[in-house]
C-alpha cells in the first residue's frame, strides 16, 4: 500500500519539480538574454558613436536587428519591433541624447556599472529594467542601454513561462485528486481493513462511526456490518444449541443418577435389610424363612426395575423394527401409566434405523406428555404412508394446552423439553413435527418424513 | 422407658425394613410412618415424636428442610437422618441444619437402634464409613490437636476458604494449609468434611461449636 501511494504520488511531484526548475531556468534565461542583449546593443551605439564621430547632435541610432540573433528572432517574429531605451549622458552626467528617464533613472541608481556588463535595477514604481553602460566618445560620452521587463516579454519569454505553469498546474491537480484518492479511497480502505482484521467475530459489531469515503466503500462497510451482525446472531445460535445440548446431557444424567437413586439402589439397600432381619439371633426358624422370601422377592424386583432401565435407556427391541418396537412400547407404557394405547402401523413399512429411532422416541415421550400433562385416558397411535411421505400421528383425548404463547421455543423457556426434543428428534431424521393442540380438545401430534 | 419415634423414608420396600428393625426392639414405639416430606413435617408437628428418623431425599420436603423448620420452631424433637449411600456433604448440611446424627439404610438393626437410643439421650451420632474406621477402637481417641488448629478447624467447618481463614487469624494461607494437613494427620481424616465428623465423633469440637 506505502509503495503504491508513493507511486501514485511522485509522478505529480516530480513534474512539479521539474516545471518548478524550468521556471527558474527560464527566469534566468530571460535575464541572461536580456543582458546580452542590453550589453551588445550598448556597446554596438558606443561603437557607432566612436566610429561617427564624438559629436552627439549628430548621433543617429543604426538599424540593430542585423546584429544579435536573438534580436534578429524578435525582430523577425515582429513583435514589438525595437525593445530596449537607449540615452547618452556626458561626463558631467548631462543627457544629450534618447530617453531623459533612463538617464534619471542611470543617475539616480546610484550603482556602480562595471564597463559593459549588465544589472538589472528598479526605477520608483519598482519596475525592473536590464541596464547596461559603455563608454564612448573617447571617454566622454556614456551610452546607456535598458530593456524594461515589463515590455519584454514577447511570445518567447511567455511560452517559456507558460510551459513550466501549464506543467506545475497539472502537476498540482494530479496531486490535489490524488490527495482526494488518499482521503476518500486509501484511508478509509486501510481503516476497513484494519476494523475487519481485529473484529471479533461473532463477538462484536464495528462501532457505529461516520466513516468518510466514497460510496462504494461506504456501501462495504454496510455490508462488513451485516455480516457481523449475522457472525453474532450465528454464534448464540450454535452457542444456544450448544447449551441445550449440554444442558440436556447435563439432565439425563441427574435424570439416570435419580432412577438408579430412588430404583435400583432402595431395592439393594432394602434386600441388605432383610438379611440383616434374616440373621438376627432372636429369629426362629419361620422369622428367617419369612425374612429369606421376602429379599427373594426384593431381588427379583430390583432384576426387574433394573432391566427396565437398561430397557427405556436403549431398547432392544428397535432393532425388530417400527411395528414390534412401537407395539413393545405401547403395551408396556398401557400397564405403566393405566391408559389405553391403540396403535396401527402400516404394513411393509421399511424405515431407516434413524426414522426408526426418531418415531420411537417420539412416541415414548408423546404418550407420557400425554399422561403427564394431558391426564389422557385413551391415546391413538399411527403410522402410515402416504403421497407426502410416512407419517406419525399421536393423538390423545386429554385436555389439551394453548398453543398460542410461544410455541416449543416459548415452552422450552420454561424448561419444559419434551416438545422441542421431540422437534428436534423429526429433523435430525429429515422430517418435521408439528403440534396441534388446543385447551379441553386434547393433543395431536403429527411427525413427518417426506 | 419406651421411645416414640416417627419413620419418613419414601420409599417402600427400605421403609418397610427398617419398620422390621424397629418393630425388634420393645422400647420403640412407632407413632408414624410417612412416605413423602409434607406428610412427615405435619407428623413431626402433631406428633412431636421424641426422635424423628428422616429419609434425606424425599418428595415434596427433604429431610434437611424438616429439621432446619424443627429447629426454628423450636420443637422437642431429634432430628436423625437417614441416608442409602454416604454424601458427607448431605450430613454436615444436615447437620448444620440441627440434626443429632445420620445412619445408613443399609446398617445393621443393631446400629440403628443403638443410634437411636444415643440421640434420644442428647448425644451425637455419626455413622458411615467414617464411623466405621473407628468402629474397632470405639476408644480410640486420637493424637490431640492444638488449640490453634482447632481454631482453623472450626473456621473450616464453618464453610470458610483457606484464605479467608488466613485474613481472620492473621497467618498466611500457607499456615492454614499446613495446620489443615497437621489436622488431617491426627485425626486420620482424607478430607475437610470428614476431618470434621472425625472431630466431632471423637468430641474434639462439639456441635454446637459448629453451629454458633
Amino acid at each position: 500500500m506505502f509503495f503504491l501511494a508513493l507511486s501514485i504520488f511522485l509522478p505529480p511531484f516530480g513534474i512539479m519539480l521539474l516545471a518548478a526548475t524550468d521556471l527558474v531556468y527560464s527566469q534566468m534565461s530571460v535575464k541572461n538574454l536580456a543582458r546580452s542583449y542590453v550589453e551588445s546593443f550598448t556597446e554596438y551605439i558606443a561603437h557607432t558613436i566612436d566610429m561617427r564621430g564624438s559629436d552627439p547632435t549628430r548621433i543617429e541610432i543604426p538599424p540593430y536587428e542585423n546584429y544579435n540573433l536573438s534580436l534578429g528572432l524578435y525582430t523577425y517574429l515582429g513583435l514589438g519591433g525595437r525593445p530596449g531605451l537607449l540615452s547618452v549622458i556626458d561626463r558631467d552626467g548631462v543627457p544629450i541624447y534618447g530617453s531623459e528617464g533612463l538617464s534619471r533613472l542611470f543617475l539616480s541608481s546610484g550603482e556602480n556599472f562595471p564597463m559593459g556588463s549588465a544589472k538589472e535595477i528598479y526605477d520608483e514604481n519598482g519596475e525592473m529594467f536590464t541596464v547596461a553602460v559603455y563608454p564612448s566618445g573617447h571617454g566622454d560620452l556614456s551610452v546607456i542601454g535598458a530593456v524594461s521587463w515589463r515590455d519584454l516579454p514577447g511570445f518567447t519569454t511567455r511560452a517559456l513561462y507558460l510551459w513550466p505553469i501549464l506543467m506545475g498546474s497539472a502537476g498540482l491537480w494530479s496531486a490535489l485528486s490524488i490527495w482526494n484518492l488518499w482521503q476518500k479511497v486509501i484511508v478509509p480502505l486501510r481503516n476497513l481493513e484494519h476494523e475487519i482484521s481485529s473484529l471479533e467475530w461473532g463477538e462484536e459489531v464495528p462501532a457505529e462511526r461516520p466513516f468518510d469515503a466514497i460510496s462504494e466503500l461506504q456501501k462495504l462497510r454496510l455490508t462488513f456490518t451485516r455480516v457481523a451482525h449475522e457472525a453474532i446472531s450465528r454464534v448464540s445460535i450454535i452457542r444456544s444449541c450448544m447449551s441445550d445440548m449440554v444442558g440436556v446431557q447435563e439432565a439425563e444424567r441427574t435424570k439416570i443418577s435419580r432412577d438408579i437413586h430412588d430404583g435400583p439402589l432402595q431395592d439393594v439397600t432394602a434386600l441388605i435389610q432383610r438379611i440383616h432381619l434374616a440373621r438376627l439371633p432372636s429369629n426362629d426358624a419361620d422369622d428367617t424363612k419369612r425374612e429369606l422370601d421376602l429379599a427373594e422377592n426384593i431381588a427379583q424386583a430390583t432384576v426387574k426395575e433394573m432391566r427396565g432401565l437398561c430397557d427405556f435407556l436403549n431398547p432392544p427391541w428397535l432393532e425388530l423394527g417400527l411395528d414390534q418396537a412401537l407395539t413393545e412400547l405401547t403395551e408396556r407404557q398401557s400397564v405403566q401409566y393405566g391408559v389405553r394405547i391403540f396403535l396401527d402401523v402400516d404394513e411393509g413399512l421399511e424405515l431407516s434405523e434413524s426414522v426408526t429411532l426418531a418415531f420411537f422416541r417420539v412416541v415414548q415421550e408423546a404418550v407420557t406428555n400425554s399422561v403427564r400433562h394431558g391426564e389422557a385416558k385413551n391415546i391413538w397411535v399411527d403410522v402410515k404412508r402416504d403421497e407426502n411421505g410416512i407419517e406419525l400421528c399421536v393423538q390423545d383425548d386429554g385436555h389439551g394446552f394453548d398453543m398460542a404463547e410461544g410455541g416449543t421455543a416459548g415452552l422450552r423457556v420454561e424448561g419444559h423439553r419434551g416438545l422441542s426434543n421431540m422437534e428436534e428428534r423429526m429433523m435430525l431424521a429429515g422430517g418435521r413435527l408439528k403440534i396441534i393442540s388446543y385447551p379441553g380438545e386434547g393433543t395431536c401430534i403429527r411427525g413427518l418424513i417426506p | 422407658m419406651s421411645i416414640n419415634l416417627i419413620l419418613a423414608d419414601d420409599h417402600p420396600l427400605t421403609r418397610a425394613g427398617l419398620m422390621a428393625y424397629l418393630a425388634k426392639e420393645q422400647e420403640f414405639n412407632v407413632v408414624g410412618e410417612f412416605a413423602d416430606g409434607e406428610s412427615a413435617w405435619n407428623g413431626v408437628r402433631e406428633l412431636k415424636p421424641q426422635v424423628a428418623l428422616l429419609d434425606i431425599r424425599m418428595p415434596g420436603l427433604d429431610g434437611v428442610t424438616i429439621t432446619r423448620k424443627i429447629k426454628e420452631e423450636g420443637l422437642p424433637v431429634v432430628a436423625l437422618m437417614l441416608t442409602s449411600y454416604d454424601a458427607q456433604q448431605y450430613v454436615l448440611s444436615s447437620l448444620r441444619a440441627g440434626a443429632r446424627g445420620y445412619v445408613l439404610k443399609s446398617s445393621t438393626a443393631e446400629t440403628l437402634s443403638r443410634a437411636i437410643r444415643i440421640v434420644a439421650r442428647g448425644g451425637l451420632y455419626l455413622d458411615s464409613e467414617v464411623a466405621n474406621t473407628v468402629e474397632e477402637g470405639e476408644n480410640m481417641s486420637p493424637e490431640p490437636i492444638s488449640a490453634r488448629e482447632r481454631e482453623v478447624l472450626l473456621l473450616a467447618a464453618k464453610g470458610l476458604s483457606g484464605k479467608e481463614i488466613a485474613a481472620q487469624l492473621y497467618i498466611s494461607e500457607r499456615t492454614v494449609q499446613t495446620h489443615l494437613a497437621s489436622i488431617y494427620d491426627k485425626l486420620g481424616a482424607r478430607n475437610k468434611t470428614e476431618s470434621m465428623l472425625l472431630a466431632l465423633k471423637y468430641g474434639v469440637v462439639m456441635l454446637e461449636e459448629l453451629l454458633e
